[in-house]
């Protein structure tokens, strides 16, 4: 025991990122992490993958929790998300790719502007401050100059941006021959030395940077521990949170993940951040007497809101070569269709048009081309002409969009998350006009062979939203703007949890951390 | 020049004696007079446990991919540390390597005289070559319809090598100087610089 008066459940980005603003101010956190240490910075996952040559899946192994402890069911999903899921110190954010646009003003009303869902219960204004103190404490670099889509800012991107690459300028040029803007991409990597982390040098290896140049929850994790105040317990399983009947504070119940009897520790307040579907899920574990759906159910929302961004991938090759990917920052993105006429009619798109390095054409070698390394190399002439793109998509909450409770059980007996997922109209009309997109770029960029998977092959872009949504009346949602508790007021659910929707297009992360400290400063002034 | 070749028969005979239990001691014109002197020993001298290569071993296998890559493709030293790492840590893999290793010397004393790592790269590449024609069925990359040639018996032990050696190998390429080959000018792991990316590629060999 501590005499910590906040327990932190899950140490990814959200959850360090909650540490870092109270331990800086003088509060004492107990963080609890299902996982084992990930170590920071990610050298020796590099090492083993770049110099001993081990695969990055075998590697990743070694960190991986048995699925007696990580799992779950599903329904109606074609994509797989397990593997989306990390459970280790740092989380899923050890290997995120760090793109870090803001969220558009209009993202924030899209229920009332686009009938797409619900508006946030805050708006981007109430936000901006947060955008600002979010980007300085990832160290953000980017710029606004050649994005025309992007929101206003109060305060300039702490880094300068990476620029586009040699070959994004070939095809920018001809994109806006045709009105597309082909832009910088705001990323928490470090263009210049940053905040003690090492200026980048491009390894191109951003999943395992060895040096902390892209952004990883390890930088500041540690440095809450080695400040004393953040005490990180690893290898346990959160059970129940478990309301005092005052209101005055909340019992967390959590067992060694290889221990036989439940632990207990007492805190002011209890903040879950533990990913979409795990914080829905521990709030449904969480049900008892006085909540007898679940924490935070009153509403029967726990869960209900799910969202992912559909993402649909394709590559787009030309007849000269063009050298993508020799760097592992991202370049382009084009933000100008998240506010296009229709949006209502589909959903927004982001497009993710970057230089990267793909090894095209290695699926399609045959053994007999192996033995002669040149007839291997003379197979993948490809990879110097295409290059890769993304569709990121907008997704409104529906009702076959949902966790609820396992009837599979983890080690100790507890239900799994089950995950449920179909696609209805709104998001195959948003797929229709991502292949319009998809074919304008093709035609502009004169692109001679391409193609954008089928409506079918989606994958979630690992971004897991609105099980335990924000609302004003507590009939709407399971949190407030705040992410607390709208039935449990010592209790809070951050992160993509609680956002209203999909909150556009726009990848997730700065604005959960940004609500994450907006939370940090509220839980400091209101609570403790 | 011409490239020395050998039939896959013919080299299938070195592979036979290896799998049957006789292997060639030594290396360099070590081996060929032992060779000669018909002094062989069987392949329990090779220790089944996992641990460190013997520095043969190490010296053949990268002669074995000095043969593959070719020179100038960016340098073939980052291979040694997935060897050596395997033989220390995957079950079997020492016993693969050190056997694969003495396979490839047995087969260049015949055609050369000397150790494999020694021998002119035409022979150390049709050694190779010979080697991996034996098609792996399991292999993501064996192709069904255009396969000419079903594994036999006799094709078991370069199975073993093109299995857990070779296409280890052409992974390693595949990810390294494949791209250099290419006419890249880093592969992922090399610290390129940012300046690397945003300049055009002709720009950056000085031309």
């Amino acid at each position: 025991m501590t005499d910590a008066k906040i327990a932190i459940i899950g140490s990814g980005i959200v959850g360090v990122s909650v540490a870092h603003h109270l331990t800086e101010n003088g509060h004492a956190v107990d963080m609890f992490e299902k996982g084992d240490d990930y170590p920071y910075p990610h050298n020796p996952q590099w090492e083993d993958i770049y110099l001993r040559r081990r695969e990055a899946v075998h590697v990743m192994a070694d960190f991986r929790l048995p699925d007696d402890l990580k799992h779950h069911t599903h329904s109606g999903l074609q994509t797989d998300i397990e593997a989306t899921r990390h459970m280790w110190v740092g989380g899923s954010s050890t290997h995120w790719e760090a793109i870090t646009p803001r969220m558009i003003e209009a993202d924030f009303r899209a229920g009332t502007t686009y009938g797409i869902g619900d508006d946030w219960p805050l708006s981007y204004d109430d936000l901006e401050r947060y955008y600002g103190m979010a980007e300085r404490l990832i160290g953000v670099a980017g710029t606004d100059d050649d994005n025309p889509t992007a929101p206003p800012r109060s305060t300039p991107y702490p880094l300068p941006p990476f620029e586009l690459a040699d070959d994004d300028n070939v095809l920018a040029e001809r994109l806006a021959d045709a009105g597309i803007t082909l832009h910088t991409t705001p990323q928490a990597r470090t263009r210049q030395a940053y905040d003690g982390r090492q200026a980048c040098v491009n390894f191109n290896t951003c999943a395992y940077c060895p040096i902390g140049a892209r952004y990883s929850p390890g930088i500041h994790l540690s440095r809450a521990i080695a400040g004393g105040l953040c005490h990180l317990r690893t290898g346990v399983t959160v059970r129940r949170i478990v309301p005092d009947a005052d209101g005055d504070g909340a019992t967390v119940v959590y067992r060694d993940n290889d221990g036989a009897d439940d632990i207990t520790a007492h805190y002011d307040v209890v903040v879950i951040c533990a990913g979409a579907v795990e914080t829905a899920r521990l709030l449904l574990l969480s049900a008892d007497e006085r909540h007898p759906d679940g924490l935070g159910n009153r509403s029967g929302h726990v869960g209900r809101g799910l969202t992912f961004h559909h993402t649909w991938r394709g590559e787009l090759g030309y007849d000269q070569n063009l050298f993508p990917g020799r760097t592992g920052v991202w370049t382009g993105q084009i933000m100008q269709f998240m506010e296009a006429d229709g949006r209502g009619t589909h959903g927004a798109v982001k497009v993710e048009f970057s230089s990267r390095l793909e090894q095209r054409g290695v699926g399609r070698l045959r053994w007999e081309h192996l033995p002669d390394a040149q007839a291997v190399v003379d197979e993948l002439t490809m990879i110097r002409r295409t290059r890769p793109l993304a569709m990121v998509t907008e997704v409104a909450p529906s009702e076959q969009k949902y966790v609820m409770l396992s009837e599979a059980t983890d080690r100790f007996g507890d239900p799994f998350a089950h995950v449920h997922y179909e696609m209805n109209d709104l998001d195959s009309a948003t797929y229709d006009f991502a292949l319009s997109i998809f074919q304008r770029i093709r035609d502009a960029t004169r692109a001679s062979t391409g193609f954008l998977s089928p409506f079918q092959m989606w994958d979630t872009a690992a971004h897991h939203m609105g099980t335990a949504r924000m609302s004003e009346a507590v009939a709407d949602g399971v949190v407030n703007s705040f992410g607390q508790l709208h039935d449990a007021p010592p209790v809070f659910a951050l992160g993509g949890s609680m956002f209203v929707g999909s909150g556009g297009a726009v990848n997730p992360t700065l604005t959960m951390i940004a609500l994450a400290l907006r939370s940090a400063e509220y839980i400091e002034s209101q609570l403790l | 020049m011409s490239e020395k070749t050998i039939t896959r028969r013919q080299f299938l005979m070195y592979s036979a004696v290896a799998a049957g239990g006789l292997v060639a001691l030594g290396g360099g014109a070590a081996l060929l007079d032992q060779a000669r002197r018909q002094q062989t020993i069987t392949q329990d001298d090779i220790p089944a446990e996992p641990g460190s290569l013997d520095e043969q071993t190490r010296v053949t296998l990268a002669a074995m991919v000095a043969a593959y890559v070719g020179t100038g493709n960016g340098g073939t030293n980052h291979y040694a540390p997935f060897f050596d790492w395997q033989a220390v840590n995957v079950p079997e893999q020492r016993r693969r390597f050190t056997l694969f290793a003495r396979t490839l010397n047995l087969a260049a004393n015949d055609l050369s005289d000397t150790s494999y790592a020694a021998a002119p790269l035409d022979v150390r590449r049709a050694i190779l070559r010979d080697g991996m024609g034996v098609v792996m069925p399991d292999s993501v990359w064996f192709d069904p319809q255009s396969a000419t040639a079903e594994p036999d018996e006799d094709d078991a032990l370069w199975l073993e090598f093109n299995r857990h050696i070779i296409v280890e190998m052409v992974k390693i390429f595949l990810q390294t100087n494949a791209l250099i080959m290419l006419g890249y000018n880093f592969w992922p792991g090399q610290p390129a610089g940012l300046d690397e990316y945003t300049t055009p590629i002709e720009q950056t060999r000085g031309s």
